[in-house]
């Protein structure tokens, strides 16, 4: 690979990692459960007959889970810029007590779908938090934008 | 949060300072007047103001081509919550630039400036198909700006980034073949 970096471990162990509450790393693990398992299924889907809006929709849900994780690391690791920007995550993904994958009983997409659409909500905190997110210089500059 | 005074001086069209007060409450603005009287600069300072930091733009580049760079000139302007609220004004000039705040960029994320160049764009018809481009119209003038939610970036940026990925085919050898008649061998 000409003109990019190697991954040395020498370097990638001297990022430091933030410790967090036992609480905030379970909404961590729960979000994270629900992208494997939509990932598996809309593997599946992609091979049948399922509508391509209905699976554009799909995929906007995995990405919007994936979008909040991200939130949660900013503001984890950031967490005095976001909070100056007002930019919350934990309160408001903790406000949802979202159910963890092995509760959600049968066929668990159509509660994944109804959970997606209610925080994606246009005037949902979690959904305006993330589109205004890079208003934040940090963010930009994290996200190469400034 | 609502735009309660504009102020302007040195600003393309606007020779001197000009002041617009929309009253404490920000009330709507309708702008008219004939052709150069500045309903264009007036529009192309909010917009520029809103997208000055992120876009980097200097404030030198649209002075009044009639003034001295010595004689100075602003963009300001100041927003209000509500008519109790306090009154914060930002100001955009050679020396001074305060559209780096949260509030700015926030506002620059949600704003939709859409100008009669683009407009117009929905009656050139297309070459080749003799229709009109829509796709086009929204993806570099309508949607331009917008962000995707998918991406997080605007969607004039993702279709660039599709139009570069994409393989581009070496066009200039058959043109040059048709243009001079020359046959496949001689190259």
């Amino acid at each position: 690979l000409r003109g990019a970096y190697a991954m040395r471990s020498s370097f990638v162990s001297q990022v430091p990692i933030a410790q967090t509450s036992e609480d905030k790393i379970q909404i961590f693990i729960i979000l994270v459960e629900y992208i494997i398992y939509l990932e598996k299924q809309l593997k599946h889907k992609e091979s049948d007959n399922t509508s391509s809006i209905r699976l554009a929709r799909d995929k906007m849900m995995v990405r919007f889970f994936e979008q909040i994780i991200d939130g949660m690391v900013y503001e984890l690791y950031l967490s005095e810029e976001l909070h100056k920007g007002d930019r919350y995550f934990y309160k408001y993904v903790c406000n949802e007590n979202l159910p963890k994958l092995e509760s959600i009983k049968g066929d668990k997409m159509p509660d994944l779908r109804q959970i997606f659409e209610k925080l994606f909500d246009i005037n949902h905190p979690i959904r305006k938090n993330i589109f205004f997110l890079d208003s934040l210089e940090a963010i930009r500059i994290i996200q190469g934008k400034a | 949060m609502k735009i309660t005074k504009i102020d302007i001086k040195n600003f393309r069209a606007f020779y001197g300072d000009y002041s617009i007060d929309l009253c404490k409450s920000g009330k709507n603005l309708l702008v008219y007047g004939e052709n150069g009287s500045g309903k264009s600069s007036l529009f192309f300072a909010l917009k520029l103001f809103l997208n000055s930091h992120v876009n980097n733009y200097n404030f030198l580049d649209y002075c009044n081509i009639f003034v001295e760079t010595t004689d100075g000139g602003y963009l300001k302007l100041s927003l209000r919550e509500n008519e109790y609220s306090k009154l914060i004004t930002y100001e955009w000039s050679n020396t001074t630039k305060e559209t780096n705040d949260i509030l700015i960029l926030d506002a620059a994320k949600t704003s939709g400036f859409v100008d009669y160049k683009g407009l117009l764009k929905t009656y050139f018809l297309t070459p080749e198909g003799n229709r009109v481009n829509i796709f086009d119209i929204l993806i570099n003038n309508l949607l331009a700006h917008s962000i995707n939610s998918y991406t997080q970036t605007s969607f004039t940026e993702d279709w660039d980034k599709i139009n570069t990925s994409i393989p581009k085919r070496n066009t200039a050898l058959p043109s040059v073949m048709r243009y001079t008649g020359l046959k496949y061998k001689y190259f």
